[in-house]
């Protein structure tokens, strides 16, 4: 990860402001490698969601300039949207899934943009796409589930399922807003595992949005702060010391910020409390 | 009870001192509703068109007025009584001038209930003895009927589906398109499915000219576009739309996007509005039939011109028991899909 | 990730492959499909529909289509506006038909729609009056109207307005059982608890909790008895209904035209305000003022009709009555 290569995402003094006239990024300068993974950090309506969304044009930037790869993004144009969408694979707080059609189904969707619209209307999906859609079950071990209906499915299975389907894409970069905040603390480090060796494995730029500091610090290659729609930290994981983080939330930690650590099979430096949050 | 109220004050403070004061409606908004009242009161008079009058003594009012006139003035006083805003008692009135104005307006009249019931003898008399063999008789016409419905069904469901896509914001290209389609469908709505059938049987003659049940299907196939569009674009204004959200994000086109996302949550209730449709056919194909659009309606038609009365029973009995045949029909059909 | 199945062998060992899940049959749906197929194409020889009519429909289509367009747009004489006016009155007819047969069904399917709910009568007379109901609703409007209203009330607005009230009182009736039946039982219980009597109940835990979705289903069924009031007056119960068939008749296509434009609008114009207050009537009043106002003053709000965010609301059902079978 060094300057000389091209950015995987580059913000340029990115500002957005909603039609309301809320003004959701202010001045957002930064720059993503390829292959980190980034952790972004902030209180709620900090801006953490608007910056995610508005890589993948769900949310248009209204000035500045936004670059994904080689490509500027243009929230204008439909079809560059399109194209640039199909190579940023996006997972959700409240998974998103359809509950009533299967896991398969569900994660065919993210082969939407790689298949003829007359394939996806009959739901005859190419034998590669399913293919496909099954290799991206197995790297999250939830294949056996490929026929049940989504909604019966366990919350972090759903998750899982959720990132399946964006990584059925084939994406370079995965946004990740607020994937655990619905999930109870073991199923949200487990998936913030799989997202971690996902990201080990296929190289796979990633972004994510967290409540909870522990989590942050201990998953993410760096850490980014985000305080009304600016950005206030930015450094490597090692940096994002006491001290800084209660910088980015302007007040000292409490239990809320630092709970939800479960140990799992890391170190547990933070001790369990365990249930001492999360319902 | 009651003697216990006196034991249970408290001994804090004046009794009721921090009770809130009821809150009453303003003066002056009744005295507002006391002159709406009076504007229609003379309103009444002058249009009264009974015949019928209550005499109180010196001056005798017509019964229908002092019958409306006791309801509004009655609304009036319940409403100071109750403290109840006067947005409500207005409305209240408003529906009492409406009454006024339709009843008198298509001569609102009970008395031939008692008068004149002997003149529903005969047609009682023929209902009450069905001439059960007509039923098989005309099972050909019974075969048209339900084929029509499941033709017009199948036709405008889908029709219907594609514009209740179009119409909602949700899964409408531009929110134009959707104003536009909400707009048509309104148009397509207002017309009766008896306009239609009238329109569609002019158009391309009717059983008469041998084309009865061809503009039969039409009429019920616009008929059925209008209640599913309508119907169906409400359930598509309020789906999860975080599943769109997600595959719009993986790059899908508008349609895959409906087709993937929307569809899926919309198809148990559109199902249920296909099967409550085929009922409301099969009863509208009654109606069609009178206006020449072939299946047992016409047959209906016939009959009431040589004024047999057992053999319409007959058929009016079939027909009950083959809606309440599909109603149990797609009453199961539904609890298996959901 | 780059997609090409033959890699499968290589990235996966054979038992990975192996948790694959076995198709799940679909024998059933494909049948069904296959069934409901051969029923449509039965449907279409079946009804006898001769197509070869459809090839001179698009001609007729746009010839009288053209006529009625003329119609609606010639300049508007005395003449002209004489049609005009007559469809108007007759179309007004046919609102005042319409409401007052909702009316008298709204006035006796208050009591029935509580003798309909389970949950406030005893059996017995619940299935007698569930009974009753149904039977009811199977029986298209059009047949009330020749068996007994006609017969005793001769040809005219009345008898129509009467066979709506009829007819109406079944739907509603079931509607407003199903409203009572869906009430939250947290309040009954207790106004049960405290020794309240069935009436009591009634009136202070079940009205103030249902009215307002009573109400909405009461305007809702309103709008559907403009439409059959139409429906009504072909036999010749007055109305628009009568007017139509007699110009159909006589081929007059520039009235059609006229009567098809006042229908469209009246029938909107009606639809918007009816609309317009079950929202307010559900959802509250924007801000300020009384939660209830079936007040008439109209008001414009186009595209309200949707009715925002039903899911949100607690009574999304009475919003727009779906009009389910029992």
């Amino acid at each position: 990860m060094t300057d000389s290569r091209p950015a995987m995402i580059s913000f340029e003094s990115v500002d957005v402001v909603y039609p309301g006239g809320v003004r959701g990024l202010a001045d957002v300068d930064l720059r993503i490698d390829d292959g980190e993974f980034i952790v972004i950090v902030g209180l709620s309506g900090a801006g953490k969601s608007t910056l995610l969304r508005a890589v993948n044009g769900l949310v248009p930037y209204t000035s500045g300039t936004l670059t994904v790869g080689d490509e500027v993004v243009d929230p204008h144009s439909r079809r560059r949207l399109r194209r640039l969408r199909s190579r940023v694979g996006m997972i959700f707080q409240s998974f998103n899934l359809v509950s009533r059609i299967s896991v398969l189904h569900n994660v065919l969707v993210g082969r939407s943009s790689q298949t003829p619209t007359w394939r996806s209307l009959l739901g005859w999906y190419r034998p590669e796409d399913r293919e496909i859609a099954f290799q991206s079950l197995e790297r999250v071990g939830i294949v056996e589930k490929a026929y049940v209906r989504a909604s019966t499915l366990s919350g972090g299975q759903q998750q899982r399922v959720a990132i399946a389907r964006a990584l059925a894409q084939d994406p370079e970069v995965l946004l990740a807003d607020e994937p655990v905040a619905s999930l109870d603390p073991p199923t949200a480090h487990q998936v913030l595992q799989d997202l971690r060796r996902i990201n080990r494995e296929l190289g796979i730029t990633t972004i994510v949005n967290l409540h909870h500091l522990d989590m942050a610090r201990r998953y993410a290659d760096r850490v980014i702060g985000m305080r009304g729609g600016r950005i206030v930290f930015d450094a490597p994981v090692e940096e994002a010391d006491d001290a800084a983080v209660e910088e980015i939330y302007q007040r000292s930690l409490t239990a809320d910020d630092v709970a939800g650590s479960v140990d799992l099979d890391r170190d547990g430096s933070d001790g369990g409390a365990p249930g001492a949050q999360d319902r | 009870m009651s003697t216990r109220v006196e034991e249970r004050r408290t001994t804090r403070g004046e009794p009721g001192s921090q009770r809130p004061v009821r809150p009453r409606p303003s003066v002056g908004s009744y005295l507002a509703l006391l002159a709406v009242a009076g504007v229609l009161l003379v309103l009444f008079v002058r249009t009264t068109t009974s015949t019928l009058s209550l005499s109180f003594g010196l001056f005798s009012v017509p019964l229908t007025v002092s019958i409306a006139g006791v309801l509004v003035v009655a609304v009036l006083a319940l409403g100071w009584r109750l403290r109840t805003g006067p947005l409500l008692v207005l409305g209240v009135m408003a529906v009492i001038a409406t009454c006024w104005w339709a009843g008198s307006g298509i001569g609102f009249t009970l008395s031939p209930l008692w008068e004149d019931l002997h003149r529903a003898r005969p047609v009682v008399d023929g209902f009450l003895n069905p001439n059960w063999g007509f039923i098989v008789r005309v099972w050909d016409q019974w075969v048209v009927t339900i084929a029509m419905a499941v033709v017009a069904t199948t036709v405008g469901c889908l029709i219907g589906l594609l514009l209740a896509l179009g119409a909602s914001p949700v899964s409408s290209p531009t929110t134009w398109t959707s104003q536009l389609i909400k707009a048509a469908n309104s148009v397509v709505r207002s017309i009766p499915d008896i306009g239609y059938g009238l329109l569609f049987v002019a158009m391309l003659g009717g059983t008469a000219g041998g084309a009865g049940p061809m503009a039969g299907v039409l009429a019920l196939v616009m008929f059925n576009i209008g209640i599913v569009a309508k119907l169906t674009g409400e359930t598509i204004d309020s789906v999860d739309l975080g599943p769109v959200e997600a595959a719009a994000a993986s790059g899908a086109s508008l349609a895959q996007r409906n087709r993937a996302a929307v569809v899926p949550q919309i198809l148990p209730g559109f199902f249920s509005y296909t099967l409550y449709t085929f009922e409301l056919n099969i009863r509208a194909s009654v109606v069609l039939g009178i206006v020449g659009a072939g299946g047992v309606g016409q047959v209906i038609t016939v009959q009431l011109s040589h004024f047999s009365y057992s053999n319409i029973s007959a058929i009016m009995i079939a027909l009950v028991a083959v809606v309440l045949a599909v109603d149990y029909l797609s009453l199961t059909i539904r609890r298996r899909l959901t | 990730m780059t997609s090409a199945p033959q890699s499968t062998a290589r990235r996966f060992p054979e038992d990975a492959l192996d948790r694959r899940p076995v198709r799940p049959a679909r024998t059933g749906y494909t049948v069904g499909m296959i069934g409901f197929g051969i029923l449509f194409i039965a449907a279409v020889a079946a009804t006898g529909a001769d197509f070869s009519r459809l090839v001179d429909f698009p001609r007729n289509f746009v010839d009288y289509t053209s006529l009625m367009t003329q119609g609606v747009l010639q300049v508007p004489d005395a003449q002209v506006r004489g049609y005009w006016a007559a469809s108007l009155d007759a179309m007004l007819e046919s609102v005042k038909i319409a409401w007052i047969g909702t009316v008298v069904g709204a006035l006796f399917s208050l009591p029935m729609g509580f003798l309909a709910a389970r949950t406030m009568t005893p059996l017995p007379i619940y299935a007698a009056v569930r009974f009753v109901l149904s039977f009811i609703r199977a029986v298209p409007e059009i047949i009330f109207a020749i068996a007994i209203m006609l017969p005793i009330f001769g040809l005219g607005p009345m008898a129509g307005a009467l066979a709506l009230g009829i007819s109406s009182v079944g739907t509603l009736s079931k509607l407003i059982s199903e409203a009572v039946e869906s009430v939250d039982p947290g309040p009954l219980e207790s106004a049960r608890a405290s020794g309240a009597t069935r009436v009591q109940v009634v009136r202070w835990a079940v009205l103030p909790q249902v009215l307002p979705e009573i109400i909405a289903i009461w305007l809702y069924r309103f709008e559907v008895n403009i439409r059959a009031s139409a429906i009504l007056g072909v036999l010749g119960a007055g109305g628009v209904g009568s007017l139509l068939s007699t110009l159909f008749d006589a081929r007059q296509w520039e009235r059609i035209g006229i009567t098809l434009v006042v229908i469209i609008v009246v029938t909107i114009v009606v639809d918007q305000i009816s609309g317009w207050i079950r929202h307010r009537i559900i959802h509250g009043v924007p801000k300020g003022g009384s939660a209830d106002d079936p007040g008439d003053d109209p008001g414009d709000d186009p595209g309200d009709e949707a009715g925002a965010d039903p899911a949100a609301e607690p009574g999304p059902e009475a919003d727009q009555p779906t009009e389910p079978t029992r």
